[in-house]
């Protein structure tokens, strides 16, 4: 095994096939141990599970046009509204930049060949399916109607499909453990010689930051659920008012996990926003260590707050007044990332594409869902707006306008380094501004509705909201086709795009170091990080240059 | 030859992905911890839960507690304690390469488990017996209230997930014994030894606070 | 122990090698039985403290007990002090998060 001195990777007759074509066939994919595949595979799932979610989006917006009954039923509505939640959080916005790039690019931006357990990796994937099968299931199985929170007494005497539900996103919690365990020791194992915790790009700090909140906080999620389903199956009344049970307890503990959850949603997506920054900019971070340590301190305080759900619940003013005054901390971190991302633009040569474009939305956006989010965690301005529009508001700003919009800046920044190929800048940027206008026309009317006083999770509603919920619904119909068409183009640019270059952007993070895609090992020998991540003082690493491959 | 084999020469290489043993172990040792702190976070919230009740219900906890029998409950922890203690020493043997006191040590863990779970059954069954049951099917005479009811649900599923964790650790400390006696844990390698008895270790602990919650108090 | 030539510097890994390298673990067995013994008696302290009239401060010195058992098994038997740092605080981290979600919990019932 060599070192330094080989150029670190090889392109030419002699190279090594990339991981796309390295073995043929559907066992060696399924069988696969290569955190690429593995990657790849669960791109296509989640990819499925933001439509399937998304569906469900529309089918509510759809009936929402009215205020009475337009395409369905209460109950049906009742179901869709928990579904889609369901589908959209524990399908979708856990598992997707973590299992998709933080699998992908983990072991590149680390000098490794691999997740320090591939097989328990290949193993997250199947416990997805299974997890999201039996979710899945209880659509035809009954339904779930009582929201994705899963509130006592509600869901333990409901007569939908409870049970399956709970089930399968305790095995969906299971996967994102799996997930986050592989992470946490990989990075402390198989980073490459000279790459020490301070030279890791910022993308793996956030990865790992949430990593650690899906290790500490699923099991409790996990928990909660399981007493659910056993109590509908074995009336096992622990939640059970008529029994002397608390109801209030439950949500204690859903809320220990659900409120990290959303950090577990974000970190990455900021993860993804600093390499975005810092390549379009040409420039290094303003401050590094602000953006590391200010995602573990979002992963730790984070646990801090979790009661600023149930302000209204019937908790002790005590237990509110902490959870408030806690909350407020947390926003520091993120103020600390938004202020330093901006600082990183100044004096940059900044190149303009769509992950750029992706990043001015969410800058935009995140910053009116974070702040609206102090605004809820102020107790005495949570009684008026909890479960109203407002609250719905403020979490798609953050679950759709941060999230899923730097998902879409990752899916565009590191296209060419999964497959190869180059995607249409054009149609980039036009699906883009699509996407931003309809999510904008969609949930900006919300926080209107919600300060008005609609309520969240109602089927009817008085006549005098209705202008504002067609005005969302038209929203989300112009943000369904953004959605849409960059699936198309991107699937074009899959068969028939451009072969990209080795760094299409010119970055110096060490991902872009090997070939575009990558061979199944990542690397030829030990690669050696003198560099930095973001060494844009420093010339660009020269591309592979042809040569025989030293008998590998 | 078959992999893991004494003489196997493959036997102390690490994985392709890893450079060498010591990083291999360093991870599974890491990645074996974090596991058992999930394991530690779910049983936590039955802790958690038991918190809030018997905050709630102070004076009906305290005396369902005494209904429970502490002498069982008291001998369940000295046999766990010990079977730690015998599962400890199952690694040292294996350091020292004493492929006898592997396989020893590990049946005793086994029997000491299996007497644990065999009183925890002789305490369900006198339980149930005084109508003790979880959930909605309890029709205690003896202790009415809803706090007693809620003590023994939290109880029976607490011990409940509890034994079902005893019986994965001692099934996989059966595995474990039949390969020691194949002579697969090395002084040099015996990293699924040292894993396997990690997690009754852990087994143990979470016992070691079930105890006084659900036995001790007054 | 076998001896073994030093291995090239490692990459990431900077802590002592741990298990089946290090020729530390020539140890005897005198660690495990005292902490056995010590468990035992803690066990029986306890034991014993629960038939004392200790009022609101039963519930503390069960739990100390107990705390201690576990110190004692998470030390000894886990080879914690043997371990890395990151397994270490892993092992801190697990105390800190129990203790955590009960403490918020206690503070809404509690304050009731």
């Amino acid at each position: 095994m060599t070192t330094a001195t080989l150029p670190l990777d090889v392109a030419g007759a002699s190279s090594p096939p990339d991981y796309l074509r390295a073995e043929s066939g559907a066992w060696s994919w399924l069988n696969t141990r290569d955190h690429k595949r593995i990657a790849v595979m669960f791109l296509g799932a989640v990819n499925l599970s933001l439509l399937l979610g998304g569906v469900f989006a529309l089918l509510l917006r759809l009936e929402l046009l009215t205020p009475e009954r337009t395409i369905m039923s209460a109950g049906a509505y009742n179901r869709v509204f928990t579904l889609h939640g369901i589908v959209m959080v524990f399908m979708f916005m856990i598992p997707a930049i973590p299992t998709v790039f933080g699998n992908f690019l983990l072991p590149l931006m680390l000098g490794a060949k691999d997740v320090a357990f591939p097989r328990l990796n290949l193993a997250s994937f199947y416990v997805y399916l299974l997890g999201s099968a039996l979710t899945l299931w209880s659509m035809v199985a009954g339904g779930a109607d009582m929201g994705w929170t899963f509130y006592a007494p509600y869901s333990t005497t409901s007569p939908a499909a409870v049970a399956p539900v709970g089930l399968g996103v305790f095995v969906l919690g299971l996967s994102s453990i799996m997930t986050g365990l592989n992470f946490i020791v990989t990075v402390h194992t198989l980073r490459a010689r000279h790459l020490l915790w301070h030279k890791m790009p910022l993308f793996v700090w956030s990865i790992y930051a949430t990593s650690i909140i899906q290790v500490l906080a699923t099991p409790v999620l996990g928990m909660s659920l399981l007493l659910v389903a056993v109590d509908r199956v074995f009336q096992l009344g622990i939640f059970d008012p008529t029994l002397g049970g608390d109801p209030v307890l439950f949500q204690h503990l859903f809320w220990f996990y659900s409120h990290p959850a959303v950090y577990i949603m974000v970190l990455p997506a900021m993860g993804v926003i600093s390499e975005v920054v810092c390549t379009f900019a040409h420039r290094p971070p303003a401050s590094y260590r602000a953006i590391a340590y200010s995602s573990l301190g979002i992963a730790f305080v984070g646990f801090l707050t979790w009661g600023h759900h149930m302000f209204v619940a019937g908790i002790s003013v005590l237990d509110s007044g902490l959870f408030g005054v806690l909350s407020m901390f947390v926003a520091i971190f993120s103020a600390i990332k938004v202020f330093t991302w901006t600082a990183t633009l100044r004096g940059g040569s900044i190149f303009f594409s769509t992950p750029m474009l992706y990043f001015f939305w969410f800058l935009f956006l995140f910053i009116f869902g974070g702040m609206t989010g102090v605004a809820v965690a102020t107790s005495s301005l949570d009684v008026h707006w909890h479960d109203t529009y407002f609250v719905v508001a403020h979490f798609h700003f953050i679950m759709v306008g941060s999230t899923l919009t730097a998902y879409l800046a990752a899916l565009h920044y590191w296209f060419p380094k999964l497959f190869g190929r180059c995607y249409s800048e054009r149609w980039g940027m036009v699906s883009s501004i699509l996407v931003f206008t309809g999510f904008f026309f969609t949930f900006m009317p919300q926080f209107l509705l919600g300060n008005a006083g609609m309520p969240r999770r109602y089927y009817s509603y008085p006549e005098q909201y209705q202008w504002l919920n067609v005005l969302s619904t038209g929203g989300a119909s112009i943000l369904a086709a953004g959605l849409i068409s960059t699936a198309v183009y991107l699937a074009v640019a899959l068969a028939r795009g451009a072969r990209a270059p080795q760094n299409p952007w010119s970055s110096r993070s060490y991902e872009w170091l090997s070939a575009a895609p990558p061979p199944t090992h990542n690397f030829l020998g030990q690669p050696d990080f003198e560099r930095g991540p973001y060494d844009y003082h420093l010339p660009e690493p020269p591309p592979a240059l042809a040569q025989p491959s030293p008998g590998e | 030859m078959a992999r893991g084999h004494p003489n196997d020469a493959r036997l102390n290489e690490p994985a392709d992905h890893f450079a060498t043993l010591a990083q291999q172990e360093q991870a599974s040792h890491l990645g074996m911890w974090l596991f058992l702190t999930s394991e530690v976070l779910l049983f936590g919230a039955l802790f958690g839960l038991y918190t809030g009740y018997r905050l709630e219900y102070a004076a009906d906890f305290a005396q369902a507690v005494q209904h429970n029998n502490i002498a069982i409950g008291t001998i369940n922890t000295a046999l766990l304690v010990t079977s730690s203690f015998s599962a400890a020493w199952a690694v040292h043997s294996a350091r020292l390469g004493s492929r006898r006191g592997v396989v020893t040590s590990l049946a005793v863990t086994l029997l000491l488990g299996l007497g644990f779970l065999v009183l925890k059954l002789v305490e369900y069954l006198e339980h149930f017996q005084a109508g003790i049951y979880p959930g909605a099917l309890y029709h205690s005479t003896e202790l009415p209230s809803h706090g007693a009811n809620l003590f023994f649900t939290l109880y029976f599923f607490l011990t409940g997930l509890h034994a079902l964790h005893v019986v994965a650790g001692l099934s996989a400390l059966a595995v474990l014994a039949v390969l020691g006696w194949l002579g697969r844990h090395t002084p040099e390698r015996h990293t699924s030894l040292e894993l396997g008895v990690l997690y009754w270790h852990l087994v143990d602990v979470i016992w070691i606070f079930v105890w006084p919650l659900m036995y001790l108090q007054k | 122990m076998t001896d073994r030539t030093p291995l090239p510097p490692e990459p990431s890994v900077t802590r002592a090698p741990r298990a089946g390298v290090s020729a530390a673990h020539a140890e005897s067995g005198r660690a495990y039985v005292f902490a056995w013994l010590a468990l035992l008696a803690l066990t029986l302290l306890s034991f014993g403290a629960h038939f004392l009239e200790l009022g609101a401060l039963a519930t503390a010195v069960s739990l100390a007990f107990a705390g201690l058992k576990a110190t004692v098994v998470v030390l000894v038997f886990m080879h914690v002090r043997q371990e890395s740092v990151s397994v270490r605080t892993v092992a801190g981290m697990n105390v800190a998060w129990v203790v955590l979600l009960s403490v918020g919990i206690a503070l809404d019932v509690a304050a009731h």
